[in-house]
């Protein structure tokens, strides 16, 4: 499987680098859904979304000379993508160290590390379509990094390294908000229905 | 620390000692199925929006990306 970090091949670099109109209509046709997708699941609008898709891709071409390949061109226009939606949503990306989530998680446990409250299996209201509607309004209570790298890291399935690299976060700190973000979403939909939570 | 311990990069040894807990309790294998079948909703939720964007948003972006060539 090709990894976000496989450098990208050398002719297709090339092509790119020349602006080629077919090339860049594949990267398009390849990668523009897929960045919408992130866009909606990171807050932003319908309008804002395809507004800042459009804008990813102009400024990938404006880029194409700084990018050198090292990392998958998908990779690339992720961290374009990134920084347009904090850039629309003017705000920081200063994550608090601590995070109430974390007492709440670590209450599920007793002094000996053993669960106090064991789950239970995940049941049938994870597969309805209230649960699909329940899980867009858990995602808003998530932090916007939070949201950014559970999109990335759980809906786009990148690697904890490909999200580091493209939200200039360690991968430390990557694993550590994609857990709260987890732990909150499974808190949310506890409450919102999900009896096994 | 089950779940970012399972997989890659984790070290190895940490990867081990987590499939041997997941191997003896039941309740974090449940509560791993839980973390999938949420990862499995965001999923399916987030496929939804895939469809939003009309036929020819494609096609838009393409026209952006002439005009910013033809503009610089």
């Amino acid at each position: 499987m090709m990894s976000g970090l496989t450098p990208v091949d050398p002719d297709f670099m090339a092509r790119l680098r020349r602006r080629e109109p077919d090339t860049l209509k594949t990267v398009v046709e390849l990668h523009s859904r897929r960045l919408y997708r992130s866009a909606r699941g990171m807050g932003c609008s319908a309008d804002s979304a395809a507004d800042v898709v459009q804008e990813v891709f102009v400024v990938f071409l404006n880029s194409l000379d700084r990018f050198e390949g090292r990392s998958q061109v998908g990779t690339w226009l992720f961290g374009i993508l990134s920084h347009k939606v904090r850039e629309k949503r003017r705000s920081s990306v200063v994550e608090k160290t601590q995070d109430p989530i974390d007492d709440v998680f670590e209450a599920q446990f007793n002094e000996s590390q053993a669960w106090i409250q064991r789950p239970v299996e995940p049941d049938r209201w994870m597969r309805s379509s209230e649960a699909r509607v329940a899980i867009q309004a858990c995602l808003e209570g998530l932090t916007p990094l939070q949201r950014e790298v559970f999109q990335l890291r759980q809906v786009e399935e990148l690697s904890g390294n490909e999200v580091s690299n493209i939200l200039g976060q360690s991968v430390t700190h990557v694993g550590v908000l994609f857990h709260r973000a987890r732990a909150r979403l499974r808190e949310c939909l506890g409450k919102k229905g999900w009896k096994s939570a | 620390m089950i779940l970012s311990t399972s997989e890659p990069p984790a070290e190895l040894g940490r990867r081990l000692a987590s499939r041997l807990h997941l191997a003896i309790c039941p309740y974090c294998r449940t509560f791993r199925r839980q973390i999938q079948a949420l990862g499995k909703l965001a999923r399916e939720s987030s496929a939804d929006y895939e469809s939003e964007p009309g036929s020819d948003f494609e096609a838009q972006i393409v026209r952006s990306l002439a005009r910013a060539e033809h503009d610089s």
